[in-house]
C-alpha cells in the first residue's frame, strides 16, 4: 500500500519511520511546505504541495501530520481523492473541523479514517484495559489524570505554532491533554457533564498553559484532568479507582525518556483477614520495556483497509467526542470563567 | 516484555518455619547421600548448554558446578528423572515435608503466596490467552494454586496435573475439571494441544530441562503460554551466600540458572518472553539472617556493614531494588510459544 506523509515535523518523522517498519506499507513520498528535499534527506519523492503529492503519487494512504489549522483540509482533500487517512491528533482546531472531516468520510464510505490517539496502545494502558475488562476488580469508580510538560527553556515554547491560536486552536489542553481525555473515554465511555478551568499562569502565550477539567458519566463515574505546560518534571499519570482495587499508569516509554520508565501499579483492596493492610495494600509494579503504540495503531488501520472493516479504534467518532469535551471547556472559559492571567505570569 | 515488582506483607517465617526446615534438611541430607548418590550422569549447563564448568561446592554429597558461559549453578553429575520421581514418592524427608511443614504453613501460603499467584495467573490469561480452555500443570505443589483458581474463577479452564506425585498431593482433594495423571515428562509432550503449560516449582528441580521445554513446545498450541517459577542462581542471596545458602540443596535445586542462562534456554526452544520478573521477597532477609547467625564468617565488608548498621527499611528498599532489576533469586516467567 503506497503511503505519503504530509507535514514533516516531529510527528511526520515518527510516522515516516512507522511507514517504513509496518509490513504492507511503502513510503511513496514526503510533503512539507517549509523544508527542502535536502533537509528531508528523503530517499523518496519530495513535494512542497500536498495536492501535487496526492495527484502525482496516487497513494492509498495519507498520513496527515500538519499543524491543526491545515489538518482538516488535507484530510478532506485526501478523502476526496480516494485515499485512506491517518490524521495526527488533534484532529483540527474545533469540533466543526472534525465534523467537516466526518462529512468527507461519509461521502466516501469505502475509505478509512483513523486518528493518532496512540496512547491507547501504550503497554501500561493495554495492561490496565485488560485488567479492567476482565472485571475481577469491579467497575471503575473514578479516573484521575495528570499529563504535562515543562515547555523547555528560553522562549522557543512561546514561539511554537502550538501556542498560536490561529494555527493550533488552543493550548496545552488541545495539544497534549487531548490524549488523557481520549483515555478517559476509552475507560469510561462518554461523559455527560464537563467543567473546565483554564489559566495562563506562566508562559507569555495567548492560549492556556494549564487546564483543569472535571467530568462525569451518566452512571456517575467521575474523572479529573490536570493538563499542564508548567510541569517542570514531565509527568504522565493515569489513576483508575475500581471497586476492588486501583491501577496507576505512570511514565511513558517515549523517544526522550523524559516521562520516566513506563509502569503500571496494581493495588488490590485488602480482603477480610488482611486488616493490617488496610490503607496500605499489597501492590504490584509492572515495568515495561517496549512501546509498540505507533506500530500497533497503524497495523490496525492497515488491517481495516485490507479486510474492509470499520475503524473502531481512534475513529472519527472518538475524535469528535473528545473535541466536544475540549470545545465545551473552551466555551466555558470564554463565557463563564474567563482565563486567569495571574500577576507575575508571562515571564517565561 | 515486562518486569513485575511486588510489595507484599510476607515474613519469611510464615511460609518457611526455620526449625521445621532445618529438621527437613537434616532428613534430606541423609537420604540424598544414601539414595541419590549412585548411577549419576554428568550434564552440560542446562541453561546455555555450555560444556565448560567448574566445581563450585558440594551439598549432601552431590556437586554443584558453575557454568563457564552463563554462570548458572547446577548439579552435575545428577540423578535421572525416574530416580527422582521414585525419591519423591518414597522419601521420609519428603513425607515429613508433606505431613509437618505443609499443614503448618498451609493458610499462610494460601493467602500470601498462592492467592496472589492465582490472581496473577488469571490476569495473564485475560491479557494474553483469554480463549484458554485447557492447561497442563507439570510442576509440584499445585493443590493450593488450583483451589485458589477455582475459588476466584467459576468457569476455569480444564487442568491436567501430571507431576509424578500429583496423586499424593491431591489425595482426597479432587475437583471438577481437574484431572490427576502422574506421568513422565516425555509423555507430557503428547498431551496437547493445550493453551497453558504451568511449570511452577519444577524448573529448578527438573532432571532434564531440555526434555521439559521440548515437552512444553510440543504440548502447547501455537501462541500458547508457559508460566513458571524458579530459583535463580543470579539472585542476590545466592550470589552473596553461595555455599552457605541454606536454600541450595538437592534434589529440589538441581538447576539454579542465571537470568542469562534461563533466557538462553527458552530462546533455544522457541519461546518469547512476555514477562520475566524476579518478584522474590526474601533475598535480603536470607542474607541478614546468615550474617547474624555466622558473624565470624568472611562476609563482604559492605554486606556486613549493611546488616549491622541499617534496619528493616533499608533491607526492604534493597529487596525492591533487586526485584526491579531482576536480581532476586525467585523468578516468575510468562513465555509464549513462537508459532
Amino acid at each position: 500500500m503506497k503511503a505519503i506523509v504530509v507535514g514533516y515535523g516531529y510527528m511526520g518523522q515518527i510516522r515516516r519511520q512507522v511507514v517504513e517498519e509496518v509490513e504492507g506499507l511503502e513510503l511513496a513520498g514526503v510533503c512539507d511546505q517549509y523544508l527542502s528535499a535536502e533537509q528531508i534527506s528523503a530517499g523518496c519523492p519530495y513535494f512542497r504541495d500536498y495536492r501535487a503529492a496526492i495527484e502525482q503519487v496516487q497513494p492509498q494512504l495519507v498520513f496527515v501530520c500538519t499543524p491543526n489549522r491545515f489538518s482538516p483540509d488535507v484530510c478532506i482533500y485526501a478523502l476526496e481523492h480516494g485515499c485512506h487517512v491517518f490524521c495526527e491528533k488533534p484532529p483540527g482546531r474545533t469540533v466543526d473541523d472534525v465534523r467537516r472531516i466526518i462529512a468527507a468520510e461519509q461521502a466516501n464510505p469505502g475509505l478509512k479514517v483513523m486518528f493518532g490517539f496512540n496512547h491507547r496502545h501504550h503497554p501500561a494502558i493495554l495492561e490496565a484495559r485488560s485488567i479492567v475488562e476482565a472485571g475481577r476488580m469491579g467497575r471503575i469508580l473514578w479516573l484521575r489524570g495528570i499529563y504535562g510538560k515543562s515547555g523547555g527553556t528560553g522562549r522557543a515554547f512561546e514561539q511554537s505554532w502550538r501556542n498560536d491560536p490561529e494555527l493550533s486552536g488552543g493550548g496545552i489542553l488541545l495539544d497534549q491533554g487531548i490524549h488523557m481525555l481520549d483515555l478517559f473515554r476509552l475507560f469510561c465511555g462518554d461523559f455527560s457533564e464537563v467543567r473546565g478551568l483554564l489559566s495562563t499562569c506562566y508562559w507569555n502565550i495567548p492560549v492556556e498553559d494549564n487546564a483543569f477539567v472535571m467530568l462525569r458519566t451518566p452512571s456517575g463515574q467521575s474523572a479529573q484532568l490536570h493538563s499542564s505546560a508548567t510541569l517542570w518534571k514531565h509527568t504522565f499519570q493515569l489513576d483508575i479507582g475500581l471497586e476492588e482495587g486501583y491501577l496507576s499508569a505512570q511514565g511513558l516509554l517515549s523517544k526522550s525518556g523524559s516521562y520516566g520508565r513506563e509502569t503500571l501499579i496494581i493495588g488490590r483492596k485488602p480482603t477480610r483477614g488482611q486488616s493490617s493492610a488496610v490503607g496500605n495494600p499489597r501492590e504490584e509494579v509492572v515495568y515495561f520495556d517496549q512501546d509498540l503504540s505507533w506500530e500497533l495503531q497503524v497495523r490496525e488501520l492497515v488491517r481495516c483497509v485490507r479486510e474492509d472493516l470499520p475503524v473502531t479504534d481512534s475513529s472519527s467518532l472518538d475524535a469528535l467526542r473528545v473535541m466536544e469535551i475540549i470545545d465545551e471547556v473552551y466555551r466555558q472559559a470564554r463565557v463563564e470563567y474567563a482565563p486567569v492571567a495571574v500577576a507575575g505570569g508571562g515571564k517565561g | 516484555m515486562k518486569t513485575v515488582v511486588l510489595d507484599r506483607d510476607v515474613v519469611e517465617m510464615e511460609v518457611k518455619p526455620h526449625d521445621l526446615l532445618a529438621q527437613y534438611r537434616r532428613l534430606l541430607a541423609r537420604e540424598v547421600e544414601e539414595r541419590l548418590g549412585h548411577g549419576l550422569q554428568a550434564c552440560a549447563c542446562p541453561g546455555c548448554g555450555s560444556g565448560s564448568s567448574s566445581l563450585a561446592f558440594s551439598r549432601f554429597g552431590l556437586s554443584y558446578c558453575q557454568c563457564g558461559g552463563c554462570h548458572s549453578l547446577f548439579v552435575s553429575p545428577r540423578p535421572s528423572e525416574e530416580e527422582l520421581a521414585l525419591f519423591y514418592r518414597e522419601s521420609e524427608a519428603i513425607r515429613f515435608w508433606r505431613q509437618e511443614i505443609l499443614p503448618a504453613t498451609r493458610e499462610a501460603r494460601r493467602t500470601k503466596l498462592f492467592r496472589p499467584r492465582a490472581q496473577w495467573l488469571l490476569d495473564v490469561v485475560d491479557e494474553y490467552r483469554p480463549q484458554a480452555r485447557k492447561a497442563l500443570a507439570v510442576g509440584y505443589h499445585n493443590d493450593l494454586l488450583i483451589e485458589e483458581l477455582l475459588g476466584q474463577e467459576e468457569h476455569l479452564f480444564e487442568v491436567v496435573v501430571t507431576n509424578p506425585v500429583a496423586d499424593i498431593e491431591f489425595a482426597g482433594r479432587g475437583s471438577a475439571g481437574v484431572q490427576i495423571r502422574p506421568m513422565p515428562l516425555k509423555e507430557v509432550a503428547g498431551m496437547g494441544p493445550v493453551d497453558l503449560f504451568m511449570a511452577f516449582d519444577i524448573l529448578d528441580r527438573c532432571a532434564d530441562l531440555e526434555v521439559l521445554f521440548a515437552a512444553a513446545r510440543s504440548a502447547l498450541a501455537p501462541g500458547g503460554l508457559l508460566l513458571g517459577t524458579t530459583t535463580l542462581g543470579s539472585g542476590f542471596d545466592i550470589q552473596v551466600l553461595w555455599e552457605r545458602a541454606v536454600g541450595v540443596y538437592p534434589p529440589e535445586r538441581l538447576n539454579l540458572l542465571t537470568v542469562e542462562g534461563l533466557t538462553a534456554l527458552f530462546e533455544r526452544h522457541g519461546f518469547e518472553p512476555l514477562e520475566f520478573s524476579t518478584p522474590g521477597m526474601f533475598d535480603a532477609e536470607e542474607v541478614q539472617r546468615a550474617v547474624r547467625e555466622q558473624p565470624e564468617a568472611d562476609w563482604p565488608r559492605f554486606i556486613r556493614y549493611l546488616v549491622e548498621n541499617r534496619g528493616e527499611e533499608a533491607l526492604g528498599a534493597l529487596q525492591e531494588f533487586l526485584q526491579r532489576f531482576r536480581l532476586s533469586s525467585f523468578a516468575r516467567i510468562v513465555l509464549r510459544r513462537i508459532e
